[in-house]
């Protein structure tokens, strides 16, 4: 059988990142940007978290391929959501109806 | 501990494929949740595409205290979780039941804070109501818009939050019968997927609601 835990150490380590990169992300709210700029680095740091749960507290790292398809397939499709979606509400004003 | 054999389902060859395959279901599930906050992350974000000014100025408004240090609480029960999950590969009873009920505890912290957090919330007018807000030169009916997109998206996140401890109080009992390091290890692993997945979108919420307003330093308070 394939080796499919991260150890311990590897995991409190992680844990110990996620809170630095959250102590981090709070305290970059009180500097003065625009509101897109706190939105794009908060997703920025937000998407850097989930992807160490995903691969570390999930075991994604230690998982076949057939894991990585499903989370895959489910980031895939909800790509095309934000991305489609986003695409027609961004770019209203550039060509006006 | 009983050495309990691992039930072994007809449709299934060896253990480990019945294992395996269990794991994926749970992976295939949490793509169809992905889509479901998607969708209203996705409708929240083309909303305020329209109305920047007012959502950042709600954001700004919503206690980053609390949320700053629920985000440390969910993460830490998320330590909780894959701590428990490699005691229970490893056949750790005890050690697996002591993770579960730390994880458990965090758990109900967190909902506990969020429970306040709505309280101080309602206290300080941040509700989906016209008349709740300041409105200062804005817009008060896109703020409400604002507000329902963050009782909606923190409401549904709790929902999932009570789901995840009534799976860990289930696997509590099943570990406590002894059903491990077979049948108990597999329940323990899909679990565990559950819980982390609630943990990341709780990941995703913090930016995408509080942390997309400035904020100050005073409005660091309960």
């Amino acid at each position: 059988m394939t080796e499919r835990t991260v150890s311990p150490v590897a995991t409190v380590l992680t844990f110990a990142a996620l809170v630095v990169l959250s102590l981090t992300t709070v305290g970059l709210s009180f500097l003065r940007m625009g509101p897109a700029g706190h939105l794009a680095v908060g997703l920025s740091i937000g998407a850097l978290k989930a992807g160490l749960v995903a691969l570390v507290f999930m075991h994604l790292v230690r998982s076949p391929g057939r894991t990585w398809l499903a989370a895959g397939l489910g980031l895939a499709w909800l790509s095309i959501l934000v991305v489609l979606t986003l695409s027609d509400y961004l770019t209203r004003h550039v060509l006006p109806s | 501990m009983p050495a309990e054999p691992p039930v072994l389902e007809p449709q299934f060859a060896t253990a480990e494929q019945q294992r395996s395959a269990s794991v994926l279901g749970m992976w295939v599930f949490l793509a169809t949740e992905v889509l479901l906050f998607g969708g209203i992350i996705t409708a929240f974000l083309a909303t305020r595409v329209f109305y920047p000014h007012e959502f950042e100025r709600a954001a700004g408004r919503l206690n980053v205290l609390i949320g700053g240090i629920n985000t440390v609480v969910l993460l830490a029960s998320g330590l909780g979780m894959a701590l428990a999950v490699h005691a229970a590969q490893k056949g750790q009873r005890w050690a697996t039941l002591t993770w579960l009920g730390l994880t458990a505890l965090l758990g109900l912290g967190f909902l506990g804070l969020k429970g306040y957090e709505y309280f101080a919330d309602w206290r300080d007018g941040l509700v989906p109501r016209t008349d709740g807000f300041d409105p200062g030169d804005v817009t008060p009916g896109r703020l409400t818009l604002f507000m329902l997109f963050y009782f909606v998206l923190t409401g549904l996140h709790a929902v999932h939050l009570s789901v995840g401890l009534g799976l860990v109080s289930w696997l509590a009992v099943r570990v406590m019968r002894g059903e491990l390091p077979r049948a108990g290890a597999t329940v323990a692993e899909v679990v565990g997927l559950y819980w982390h997945f609630v943990d990341v979108v709780w990941i995703i919420l913090l930016p995408v609601l509080y942390l997309s307003g400035h904020h100050e330093a005073a409005d660091l308070h309960f």
